[in-house]
């Protein structure tokens, strides 16, 4: 009932409604309808004689929340209770966004702090809306740094132009995003070992992730059993937030954002995703050393990693033309790649072939037998391997991870929502300097 | 009033354990407490439609349905009951079914509004969440 609620409150209606509650049981495969029958007088009630508590437009604002303690430790401490108590915590300790904090972390913006952040700002499914001032606010609460502003307002408009609700659905989905540009390096974002975290000398993609997500959370509803009903919530404390490493892709490989969304390297850009197949599946690039030569032990390495890029996660099934995902490979397995004449079209060509199903493992699979029933598809006129993958480029590169190797990463199902240049405000250099002050020189890699 | 530890050690300065709070024995002055004011992380919200006027009675009106989707979550079977029990209590009312329009998360967007408008009906039944 609360995630209907914040459908409502999306809808730009008062956040309560005509509702009749059944328990689960009612929704299940040949269940007893008897509870309809019990309660049909709540229907003609909420369609008959039903009253909102509150009947009135306009914006409302909450204020500042007060808390107080013996000393600034005890305050803290309430700060990080009382946020929790009001589900605007994600259960790790909190900064407190104060006003002083909140702008000292606007000094990252240009913006005015009361405009809202891509237009209506508002974020679904609960349409609260997105100021500069409520994002950097969630900043604060994530351990945030003002050098971080520009590229958590570039994710957060396109959170809102697109108004995705997949993470409010039963499913695992989770948010990431991918920067490119020399934006990734000032600001400390990983790009190499420990690409998803954690990494002390990057820490800039968990403070930034955990930001959106707290927006995601606080702004849009995603609370727990709420506003989504992921069943496992998976990496929603701070989603994927990471760089590519531009500066060792292989001569003639480009960027991410070069092949996809057709920018200039060297542009600093923000691209938003969700994620909703089961995420990250990491296989073993790596032979086992006794290949006769390299070319044999890459070839091979597809194999392995077409086992996880292949399996099938929903029951329903229909004509796709494959999954879209990211594959995540290091420079130093491009590299090798590269120096054998491996390009990016020649890698997803392959592997895109390697992705089908034969007759023998679906002819006992009833429910694709009637899917293909549903949509007049004869499965034995099928060919003997049954593409998964007809469009390989749903198969997307990023350069990046530890340069070892082993592993390689493949990120499924993935909804690239969009691309967004990053705005860097007028005081940037003096930002950088004093992030320099505060965290030390920039990590060399 | 029950006192906790450390409201109990402040007041009395009394040493627990090796650890002492002398400096905050009752005749000290008073320590400032600290307070924080803390920005909402929620953002506003604005309140753009509010919901009709309900309907005096249900006889020879139009109820048209939504549904999230077409099976998973039992529609075909839970709607069609509806109407049956509403028929009984109401026998001219009307059914616009839910078929008529897109299921799936669609439900919420503009252009199935706009079909559900065109249609003109009196009420709308929407179900079932998930």
């Amino acid at each position: 009932m609360a995630a209907t609620r914040q459908a409502i409150m999306g809808q730009g209606l008062p956040p309560e409604a005509p509702w009749v509650v059944f328990e689960y049981p009612l929704f299940l495969v040949d269940s007893d309808l008897t509870p309809i029958k019990e309660k049909c007088h709540e229907i003609v009630d909420a369609l008959t004689k039903w009253q909102p508590k509150n009947n009135k437009k306009g914006v409302y604002n909450k204020p500042p929340v007060e808390v107080t303690g013996t000393d600034y430790e005890e305050a803290l401490a309430r700060a990080n209770y009382l946020f929790l108590e009001n589900n605007w915590g994600d259960g790790l300790a909190i900064f407190p966004p104060t006003r002083s904090r909140v702008d000292w972390i606007l000094t990252g913006t240009d913006r005015n702090p009361k405009e809202t952040v891509g237009g209506s700002g508002k974020v679904a499914p609960k349409a609260g809306i997105l100021t500069h001032e409520v994002l950097a606010t969630c900043m604060a609460m994530a351990g945030g740094r003002p050098e971080y502003m520009p590229v958590a307002e570039a994710a957060c408009k396109t959170i809102i132009e697109k108004q995705n609700t997949l993470m409010t659905s039963s499913g695992g989905a989770y948010q990431g995003i991918c920067v490119n540009g020399p934006i990734a390096k000032q600001i400390r974002l990983n790009s190499r070992f420990s690409l998803f975290g954690p990494d002390p000398k990057h820490s800039a993609g968990a403070a930034i992730g955990r930001c959106i997500s707290l927006v995601l959370m606080n702004v849009g509803g995603h609370v727990a059993g709420q506003g989504t009903i992921a069943e496992y919530g998976e990496m929603r404390f701070t989603g994927l937030c990471f760089a590519e490493n531009e500066d060792s892709l292989p001569k003639g490989w480009t960027t991410f954002t070069e092949e996809k969304y057709n920018r200039a390297k060297g542009t600093n850009s923000a691209t938003f995703f969700i994620t909703f197949l089961g995420g990250l599946r990491p296989f073993v690039h790596r032979g086992s050393g006794n290949e006769p030569n390299f070319e044999t032990e890459m070839q091979e390495s597809f194999f392995r990693a077409a086992n996880v890029m292949k399996s099938v996660w929903t029951a329903n099934y229909g004509p796709s033309p494959g999954s879209p995902g990211i594959m995540f490979y290091n420079s130093m397995i491009c590299r090798n790649m590269a120096n054998i004449g491996w390009t990016k079209d020649k890698i997803r060509r392959r592997l895109a072939e390697l992705l089908f199903v034969t007759q023998e493992e679906i002819k006992d699979r009833t429910d694709i037998q009637r899917a293909a029933a549903a949509a007049k598809v004869d499965i034995s006129n099928l060919p003997g391997r049954i593409p998964l993958m007809t469009d390989p480029q749903n198969i997307n590169f990023v350069c990046a991870g530890g340069d070892h190797p082993s592993l390689a990463m493949w990120l499924a199902g993935v909804m690239l929502l969009g691309n967004v240049e990053i705005q860097l405000p007028k005081n940037w250099d003096a930002l950088l300097a004093q992030a320099e002050k505060d965290l030390g020189d920039i990590p060399a890699v | 009033m029950k006192k906790n530890r450390r409201d109990f050690l402040k007041e009395t300065g009394t040493a627990v354990g090796g650890a002492t709070l002398a400096v905050m024995t009752p005749l000290a002055p008073a320590a400032e407490r600290v307070n924080l004011s803390l920005l909402d992380p929620t953002g506003a919200q604005e309140v753009t439609h509010l919901f009709a006027a309900r309907l005096p009675d249900l006889n020879g009106k139009v109820i048209a349905e939504l549904a999230v989707d077409p099976t998973k979550w039992q529609p075909h079977r839970t709607m069609p009951y509806i109407e049956e029990l509403l028929k009984k209590q109401f026998p001219k009312i009307q059914f616009i079914p839910m078929q008529t329009f897109p299921m799936g998360l669609q439900v919420s967007e503009d252009r199935v509004i706009q079909m559900v408008a065109d249609r003109k009906p009196d009420a709308v039944i929407i179900g079932n969440a998930g």
